[in-house]
């Protein structure tokens, strides 16, 4: 990591400038001993921002407060005062002043009562700020947590359904447990390759902590088209999240697998699996690096919850995907059944016992070929192109051949079936297509 | 489904007579026929003038200054929210296997209790009861299962919560709920000076839903049991430290191949904060956790984790430095962590003005710390973005910028993502308008993916009063293209649709309605369309307190090149929300 020494070296420049650099944030005029505010907080939220209206649920104030901080500056001035008012100038209280200009002022609110909130700040001199810039409106209402919450998840699963990167974005947390320009980079590749997304979902458990933060575990069905093959995929299972209470509303925190959001890089955004049965995960719709949309195994993020790659169904005609996972000590991988299109867990440890016909596991793409199934290279073409094969010439595989993307495998079963198969994208998991001869070379 | 429809529609009605009757109290009104003695005649009260809220808040903004406010006793209240739908599912057509809708007539009811009291001996005590009742497979896998169960007492000092608990110890250690029994204890401001001001145990079973006690195959989990402490408190002025403990114990494979945990979480953070603008957090975990694997060696965890953050804020800039390290072999069962990855980041917001706000940010990070795996992974991401407030003099728009590029190396393919996009939000007299345009290049060698994406979509709404209506019209247009190089193909999306809302705040209606098209003309797989069409009517009932009646329906029909997938589905959802 020699790259990280500059970037450290650039941040901390970066952040030792932070407070030396001129605030033209707030200030009114040229003048030096302008009287104004550097910053202005309302429960975390910049003043600035969120439009002049602000409506909060009575349970997303921290015991039961409303906090405005922020910090006064008037050049070579002192500060006197600061004063904050909530009646619309009527009547002014002071707020809790520091000797660096630091100030807080806190209220305990009525519900449904409208409050519009200046702040006065005033110097040693006299001159005071335009306190008409500082002008929030707040209302605070009483909603139910859970359906408030509801709410924000039904806000976000809109966005993410109507591709809206920017709006679903605003519902992660800046502290995203996996990291939040992982998951939005995520989500953009989640757009490119899925269109039509239907996401619906109930509520399985809620449980909320003292300081505002909630664990919400959902059952979701989805169905979604691949925006490259135009195939329709749906799945349904069960899957976690951790909101955090910030500002003005709750943010996801950290997500687990199955994901919901995220899919095309769920390693690095998921940070945990649902404590389920292995049914959960077993058949999730995956995006791989490439974009290619497919059913499958939810790898386990943090190893944590079933440990292999599971089974699943896959038909001729239709993209495939195959996994694999490494646990450390064993090699998961996925193998394919051609004649019923049946995916099977299979183990890699000192031995082999397959139970498909061919399986695609390591991070080197090996092909492994199962008991009486023997497989021919025919090199980059196309599947369709396939009507009759060889007869001979096949061999079989034992992890030691990577397969290559755009190739076509011949595989020859037993009983004088034959399968044919073309790697689209080769990743973990692989993408194929193929098709099935239940009797002799050639491919109806 | 008639049994459990029987079953909704009696705790519906039990709800509405719950909206419908008296509040709940203690205090209850004699029982007929008992001996009260009447009530002592009343001196009428004069009626004090009533403060204005500012004045209000000042008084009680001197108080707090002055002297400590004397307690306030809650009155004791009950709150129960119900939902009661009806949904009438169809699906037909050849590819109908491949709708997620389940078809036929169903039912859903969401319930929950909540309240609170104050005791005896002071605690306030806080309970809620959610229940979920379906016969619908899509909406729950059981027709009966419990929500929420939590009861929690609470005298700001310490606290007890059963059922339900969620506590949040660190990030590494403890981020999940579990169900069992917690205690908290928070020192009083009397008590700032001693070494420990917060303190926490927990136990409890890592179930995701209630019903996994009972040992239904259906939902049958790893029965992973939970032990937890820990303490926090001022080590030095603008420091506080934190130490945490998890340790878990699992027990009964759902599936033969199934992995058991055992082990323990250890984690210290720390806060601080030097002056005002400067924060500094870190976290470092050890891990020492075994792996039973079914039908194989245990294997063991043990490894470290630990992240670091600084945060300079507090003027136009916002600085922020992560730093993350998770080792290959962390495993924690009940925290939040990526395993095998090292992690740095810088962030920087500027506010150059009121109307302009710069972002840019670096990413880095790379896999195989332990030098395992074949090959390396390492990423790279840096990200510059400008937010301008009416830009151009345009006092209503609102524009955002940015550009992206990743790049990968690692495992035989080098990546190279490039991501430009564009937002524009503006008012042209009484329409809204909202716009995205962007523009991807993926490239992944070798020959892995080539791509060139365009992505356009554009929104005109405005607000029109009708009578005595409201009417929210909207016509949205999407585009979205994609050339594969590699394949020499196009990929083309159009979307279009037209909606409106229409608001009757006279007669208590909401309503909604949308129609359009959705068409893939696919040179790559099948080309498909969607048509859509959907809506929905919210009615505020005035003969009951808090009640609201709604009708939902969505239209969906699909067809693909390959028209033995075709299929068309329809739902329509008749409901009743009533909250006491």
């Amino acid at each position: 990591m020699k790259k990280i020494i500059p970037v450290l070296i650039g941040c901390a420049i970066l952040m030792a400038g932070a407070a030396s650099v001129e605030a033209k944030w707030w200030i009114f005029g040229k003048s030096a001993d302008e009287v104004t505010l550097r910053y202005l907080y309302l429960n975390d939220v910049s003043f600035d921002e969120g439009g002049p209206a602000l409506c909060l649920p009575t349970d997303r104030l921290a015991g039961g407060l409303v906090v405005i901080k922020g910090k006064a500056e008037a050049g070579k001035s002192k500060i006197g005062t600061v004063q904050v008012t909530t009646d619309k100038k009527q009547t002014w209280v002071k707020a809790r002043l520091s000797k660096d200009g630091t100030f807080e002022y806190t209220f305990t609110p009525q519900t449904d009562l409208q409050y519009d909130i200046y702040v006065k700040v005033t110097d040693t001199r006299g001159k005071t700020n335009d306190s008409a810039r500082t002008y929030k409106q707040l209302k605070v209402v009483v909603m139910d947590s859970q359906a408030s919450m509801r709410d924000d998840l039904d806000a976000m699963i809109k966005a993410y359904s109507s591709a809206n990167l920017g709006q679903f974005m605003k519902y992660v947390s800046e502290d995203f447990a996996s990291d939040k320009s992982v998951l939005e980079r995520a989500v953009m590749h989640d757009f490119s390759a899925l269109r039509n997304i239907d996401l619906r979902y109930t509520v399985n458990n809620i449980t909320k902590d003292t300081r505002g933060n909630m664990s919400v575990s959902i059952t979701f069905t989805r169905t979604v088209t691949s925006a490259r093959t135009g195939q329709l995929y749906s799945d349904n299972g069960m899957t976690e999240f951790v909101f955090k209470l910030e500002g003005s509303g709750y943010k996801v925190f950290s997500m687990k697998m199955p994901l919901i959001f995220g899919l095309s890089d769920a390693a690095n955004v998921a940070t945990g699996s649902v404590n389920s049965a292995a049914s959960n995960i077993a058949n999730i719709i995956s995006v791989n690096t490439s974009g290619q949309v497919g059913m499958g195994a939810a790898s386990n993020a943090s190893g944590t919850g079933s440990s292999s790659t599971g089974s699943g169904t896959a038909s001729a005609g239709t993209p495939a995907m195959l996994s694999y996972q490494n646990t450390g000590v064993v090699w998961w991988f996925q193998s394919l059944d051609l004649s019923n299109g049946l995916k099977t867990n299979e183990a890699w440890g000192t031995t082999i016992g397959m139970t498909g016909d061919f399986g695609i596991y390591g991070d080197n793409h090996h092909l492994v070929t199962g008991s009486g199934t023997s497989y021919l290279d025919l090199g980059s073409t196309t599947l369709s192109s396939i009507t009759t094969v060889p007869a001979s010439g096949y061999a079989t595989a034992t992890g030691n051949v990577a397969v290559s993307s755009g190739h076509v495998y011949i595989f020859k079963l037993t009983g004088n079936a034959y399968g044919a198969v073309q790697i689209l994208y080769v990743n973990n998991p692989t993408t194929l297509m193929y098709k099935y001869s239940a009797s002799g070379p050639t491919f109806k | 489904m008639n049994n459990s429809l029987t079953r909704s529609c009696v705790i519906c009605l039990f709800g509405m007579m719950l909206a419908a009757g008296p509040a709940l109290s203690d205090d209850q009104p004699p029982a007929p026929g008992s001996k009260v003695p009447p009530a002592a005649t009343q001196i009428p009260k004069k009626k004090k003038k009533k403060k204005p809220v500012a004045a209000a808040a000042a008084d009680s903004q001197a108080a707090l200054e002055q002297a400590p406010a004397q307690p306030v006793v809650p009155p004791p209240e009950i709150h129960l929210n119900n939902e009661l739908q009806i949904i009438a599912n169809s699906v037909t057509g050849d590819g109908k296997a491949r709708s997620s809708l389940s078809d036929g007539l169903h039912d859903l009811d969401i319930l929950s209790l909540y309240g609170s009291r104050t005791t005896s001996n002071g605690y306030f005590m806080t309970y809620n009861v959610g229940v979920k009742i379906t016969d619908d497979r899509a909406n729950d896998i059981k027709n009966f299962s419990f929500t929420n169960l939590q009861a929690r007492w609470t005298n700001s000092i310490k606290t007890y919560a059963v059922g339900d608990v969620l506590e949040y110890y660190s990030q590494y250690s403890l981020n999940s709920a579990l169900k069992g029994i917690s205690y908290r204890y928070d020192a009083t401001e009397a008590d700032k000076a001693q070494l420990i001001q917060h303190l926490g145990l927990i136990y409890g079973i890592s179930y995701p839903r209630w019903d996994c006690f009972t040992g239904d195959s259906q939902v049958k989990a790893i029965m992973r049991n939970a032990y937890g402490a820990t303490a926090r408190g001022d080590i030095a002025p603008g420091l506080t430290g934190g130490l945490s403990l998890v340790y878990t114990a699992d027990s009964g494979r759902v599936a033969a191949t199934d992995s058991l945990f055992a082990g323990e979480v250890l984690a210290f953070d720390s806060e601080y904060q030097p002056f005002s603008e400067l924060t500094i957090r870190d976290e470092i975990a050890l891990s020492g956790i075994t792996e039973s694997p079914g039908g194989n060696s245990d294997i063991s965890h043990n490894d470290v984790a630990l992240r670091a953050e600084a945060v300079g804020s507090g003027g136009p800039s916002r600085v922020s430095l992560e730093y993350e390290r998770v080792g290959t072999k962390f495993v924690t069962t009940l925290g939040a962590a990526t395993p095998d990855r090292e992690r740095i980041k810088g962030k920087w917001r500027y506010k150059y003005d009121s109307d302009i706000t710069t972002n840019c940010s670096l990413l880095l990070y790379h896999n195989n710390l332990d030098g395992s795996k074949a090959a390396t992974i390492s990423a790279t991401q840096p990200e510059f973005g400008v937010t301008v407030k009416s830009p151009f003099n345009r006092d209503s728009a609102a524009a955002d910028v940015f550009y992206r590029i990743f790049t990968q190396n690692g495992g035989g393919t080098t990546t190279n993502d490039n991501s430009l996009g564009l937002a524009w939000r503006d008012r042209f007299g009484r329409y809204d308008s909202d716009s995205n345009l962007s523009y991807t290049m993926y490239d992944t060698e070798s020959n892995v993916t080539k791509n060139k994406e365009l992505t356009f979509n554009t929104s005109l709404s405005t607000t029109q009063p009708y009578k005595n209506a409201m009417l929210r019209p909207t016509v949205s247009l999407g585009i979205w293209n994609m050339t594969d190089d590699l394949l020499s193909k196009t990929n083309q999306i159009t979307e279009y649709s037209v909606g409106s809302a229409i608001e009757v705040p006279d007669s208590n209606v909401v309503s909604h309605i949308r129609v359009g098209q959705n068409s893939l003309n696919g040179q790559i797989g099948d080309s498909s369309d969607k048509f859509f069409a959907s809506g929905d009517i919210y009615y505020r009932l005035r003969t009951l307190k808090n009640a609201q009646a709604y009708i939902r329906f969505f239209y969906n029909s699909y067809s693909f090149t390959t028209t033995a997938n075709n299929y068309r589905e329809s739902s329509i959802t008749t409901g009743l929300t009533v909250q006491y």
